[in-house]
């Protein structure tokens, strides 16, 4: 799944006030709306992902390390079902089956790199396929802190034009 | 801040990285050094790294659940090579044995500049990490202007 295919379904789930908790008192209306919320918790996201990926180009040379990654869209991906909804998680038995879930629970969790040690010192880092993903990332980033900027710039836009 | 982490992870590696190569230059240096302080011929070493976790004492009380696979890199130890030592037969060495033989440091100096080009790139990697975080830092303090 693309990034901007998230953006687009956390989008949805965000404006219907069900993704943070704290934030289903924030009408779609307001001031600060579910865009701007959605865009904090991808730069949030992506720092975090930043440090992962620091740590993994870190220890690139320490015996035994395991590499890490943090999966934001897999995870998404799994929990949306086939009809492209996502399930509701039940504390009981009887819950009616209602199509939305907390996405907080499925976000910024480490995952173990997947690839297979290739090296004599159990390392499973692979520099060339981090610096990639780094860089991906830090492209992301870069992008989602453009669009705050550009989201923001269109409010005061609309602050200041409309005398 | 994560940034912060991020910019103290890749700094562990920095100094971790330049103390590996102080230890190779040091191991390229006495390729033929017989004498030491500790007797015998000089011996070669090897950094030993290792990856702790990056809070300090402070951090740890508030520290999430989230930081804590978040790993520095340190140098625990510096390691002898357990090698002997090359015995090379030249009777008018001052360092000679009885029998003409020279104790000299078991130093292959094909293995140690492939080490210490490991070093480089590992350390230049981590300089390109650092500078993508300072422009993500950058672009971020850009919000709202």
């Amino acid at each position: 799944m693309s990034w901007y295919a998230v953006c687009m379904i956390i989008g949805r789930y965000v404006s219907k006030g069900k993704l943070f908790k704290e934030d289903i008192s924030v009408a779609p209306e307001s001031l600060f709306n579910s865009t701007t919320i959605m865009l904090e918790r991808l730069l949030d996201f992506q720092a975090e992902r930043h440090t992962v990926l620091s740590t993994n180009v870190a220890n690139v040379d320490t015996p035994g390390y395991k590499g890490q990654d943090l999966r934001f869209s897999d995870e998404l991906k799994r929990a949306i079902d086939t009809r492209g909804t996502l399930p509701l998680k039940k504390t009981h038995e009887e819950h009616l089956p209602v199509a939305l879930t907390e996405l907080e629970e499925i976000e910024h969790r480490s995952v173990p790199g997947t690839d297979a040690v290739h090296r004599l010192d159990g390392n499973t880092v692979d520099l060339d396929k981090e610096m990639t993903k780094l860089s991906e990332n830090s492209l992301y980033y870069n992008v989602t802190a453009q669009l705050v900027s550009k989201k923001l710039k269109g409010l005061r836009t609309a602050i200041s034009e409309v005398r | 801040m994560d940034f912060l982490t991020a910019l103290k992870i890749s700094s562990s590696a920095l100094s971790a990285e330049r103390l590996r190569m102080d230890v190779i230059s040091s191991n390229l240096a006495n390729v033929n050094t017989t004498r030491t302080p500790g007797g015998g011929p000089y011996r070669r070493q090897e950094v030993v790294f290792a990856s702790e976790p990056v809070t300090n004492s402070f951090d740890e009380l508030l520290a999430s659940e989230q930081e804590k696979y978040l790993k520095r890199v340190e140098v625990v130890d510096i390691a002898v090579d357990r090698r002997p030592p090359k015995l090379v037969y030249d009777p008018r060495h001052p360092d000679a044995n009885a029998q003409g033989y020279v104790g000299m440091p078991d130093i292959n100096v094909i293995e140690e500049m492939v080490n210490m080009l490991s070093a480089t790139r590992s350390y230049e990697a981590n300089v390109a990490v650092i500078n993508a975080t300072k422009s993500m830092v950058n672009k971020t303090l850009e919000i709202g202007r």
